[in-house]
């Protein structure tokens, strides 16, 4: 019994510390939904150039942190352009939005090409050496991690229930209308939205620099395992999404381990579909008319 | 001219034009361009096809599908293990493979049932995901990430040979000529009307008695025979194909295409097509320039010029000529 359990255990570590990802990808998807109604997919080229900026930055200068530190604004400033020169344009028709970011697809993963070229890249994780824990090996690279999202995570939320620039995003969310009414600069909010939500995909392609290889074209399954969390937490919905990321984390591991890596996506993507068929707005509630 | 052959005349029209662009088409080898323009005269054809597919469902429905490359894909694969394994002609696989299609099309539409808008939008493109992974893992079938290869061999179609590069074209020029028309042919059809008036009004077409559901099924699958045939000849075309071909970009290509051209008209897609794929080559750009290009154009496309570039004929038409008056009416 104990070794099936340990290898259990296993699993369910690998998974939560992959989870923790998908929450903050789905995170930034569900604040810019939230907001402006436009499904962004171009969310999953953000993740892969957040990854690229760290790599290039770790491997130049050897820090982790400044990697980070660069990532997020470099990020932010693709988020705050994409906002003011396109998706400003698009608030009235969400659909345009949508196919203006299926556009910006083509165009991030060509210039990431360009820039990076199309070969795998691979890096030494930056935090070598793991703890073994009641014969679980937990690597220190997935603790801080985990770590990183838990604490970017929590600002998230802390930011969104208990400062007032949070309520007014959630007013904004609720109603654009009457917030414009009460003196809220909803297009100002609305771009907060868009640097923030581009900014935690950087931090997510931050971590997944650490994890294994990344090429130009990763994007899609990030974007679809952000949106499979997004929508099974229900869009517009926080706690939603880093439960369902958890939970999406672990269901993925638990079917590599066990039925073997090659059929996960599918497993994970067919879950996702009966999930969301059964259940249109999500399993944690949250709805069209998202709630944050 | 008496009013009743004219609006006759009218109404015909567009297959007139149809099937003249089609003539034209068909006499291109005639004029013995290189077999390298022939050859990107097919592939535009066949996107066409298929993109006319995805542009019926958009624009005449109002349903977008990002699973359309997917199936796409499925029709190819589909030919190709009717060749390779049982042994089937391109003709006897024809049938089998846009049926297929017609099965997958209705098959991505079910959720449809369920979720709209948004929701259903995304569901489509994680279809199209599971479908990729099918094709890449299983290998029995598929040949995984190697592809499979398909050679014609001496078969002939309409007294055309499979494997001649003009012939080939010739005969992508007869399925896409049959494909417009028909097209047409629904478009104006009493089914059209019905399909443009769910597009504007679900509840209200609920309300006079439509089976909304169904007939959003049915425009899918339709859509996704258009598709998987077009695959089929995408199939003949390249001769090998592998599971990267039919990711979720070139469902974004797709899209591109039908909305380069023009999503409410019929030849739209042809527009479209021709444009994406010999408007690179003759600039020279590389193909991930193009690819950077073509997003660019994409975005500018939907924020200016929403209808397509045959819009903007209509638009430039109306200035030379003037605001319309009360005197045609």
């Amino acid at each position: 019994m104990g070794e099936d359990l340990t290898l259990f255990l296993q699993y369910a570590f690998n998974g939560i510390a992959m989870g923790a990802v998908y929450a903050m990808i789905a995170a930034g998807i569900t604040l810019v939904y939230g907001l402006s109604r436009i499904i962004h997919f171009a969310v999953g080229e953000l993740v892969m150039f957040g990854a690229f900026v760290a790599l290039m930055v770790w491997e130049g200068t050897g820090s982790f942190s400044l990697a980070i530190a660069t990532a997020i604004p470099v990020l932010a400033f693709i988020g705050l352009i994409t906002e003011r020169v396109v998706f400003r344009f698009t608030l009235r028709e969400p659909l345009t939005g949508f196919i203006v970011s299926l556009g910006l697809i083509l165009v991030f993963q060509g210039t990431a090409v360009e820039i990076w070229t199309a070969n795998p890249k691979y890096s030494q994780p930056p935090l070598q050496g793991a703890w073994e824990l009641f014969d679980i090996t937990v690597r220190k690279q997935s603790v801080l991690n985990l770590a990183i999202a838990a604490v970017v995570l929590a600002v998230c939320y802390y930011v969104l229930r208990k400062t007032t620039a949070g309520k007014s995003v959630r007013a904004v969310s609720d109603d654009p209308e009457a917030s414009a009414l009460m003196g809220i600069p909803v297009k100002k909010v609305i771009m907060a939205t868009f640097i923030v939500g581009s900014a935690l995909a950087g931090i997510a392609g931050c971590i997944i620099m650490t994890i294994g290889f990344i090429t130009p074209y990763i994007g899609a399954v990030y974007l679809l395992r952000g949106f499979a969390v997004a929508l099974i937490g229900g869009l517009g919905n926080i706690q939603g999404a880093a439960l369902a990321g958890i939970g999406l984390g672990i269901a993925e591991s638990l079917a590599a381990g066990y039925v073997g890596p090659g059929w996960t996506d599918a497993y994970v993507f067919g879950t996702a579909v009966l999930i969301l068929l059964w259940r249109p707005t999500g399993l944690a509630g949250g709805a069209e008319g998202a709630r944050i | 001219m008496s009013s009743g052959s004219r609006s006759r005349l009218r109404r015909a029209a567009p297959y007139g034009g149809v099937l003249l662009l089609g003539l034209i088409a068909f006499l291109l080898p005639q004029v013995s361009p290189t077999s390298f323009v022939l050859s990107l005269a097919t592939t535009a054809l066949i996107y066409a096809i298929a993109a006319a597919g995805l542009g019926f469902l958009w624009g005449q429905s109002g349903q977008l599908s990002l699973a359309h490359a997917a199936v796409f894909g499925i029709g190819a694969y589909t030919a190709a293990v009717c060749a390779k394994q049982l042994g089937l002609s391109f003709a006897a696989s024809l049938p089998i493979s846009a049926g297929v299609g017609l099965v997958a099309g209705a098959l991505v539409a079910l959720p449809s049932l369920r979720t709209s808008g948004h929701y259903f939008v995304i569901l489509t493109f994680a279809v199209s995901e599971v479908i990729s992974v099918v094709e890449m893992r299983w290998e029995s079938l598929t040949g995984g990430v190697n592809g499979v290869t398909t050679l014609p061999g001496a078969q002939t179609l309409f007294g055309l040979r499979l494997a001649g590069r003009a012939d080939y074209y010739s005969i992508v020029v007869i399925f896409a000529v049959v494909v417009f028309l028909v097209l047409c042919l629904l478009m104006r059809s009493r089914w059209g009307i019905l399909l443009r008036s769910m597009r504007e009004n679900p509840d209200l077409s609920t309300s006079l008695g439509i089976n909304v559901p169904i007939n959003r099924v049915i425009v899918f699958a339709l859509s996704g025979a258009i598709a998987a045939l077009a695959g089929q000849l995408y199939l003949y075309h390249v001769k090998s194909i592998a599971p990267e071909a039919f990711m979720s970009n070139l469902s974004i290509v797709f899209l591109l295409v039908v909305l380069l051209g023009g999503k409410s008209y019929l030849l739209g897609p042809a527009a479209g097509a021709i444009i994406y794929v010999f408007l690179p080559e003759y600039i020279g750009l590389s193909p991930v320039r193009s690819q950077i290009a073509f997003g660019v154009i994409l975005v500018v496309m939907i924020l200016t010029a929403p209808d397509g570039v045959l819009s903007l004929i209509g638009r430039l038409r109306e200035r030379l000529r003037g605001p319309r008056t009360e005197a045609g009416a």
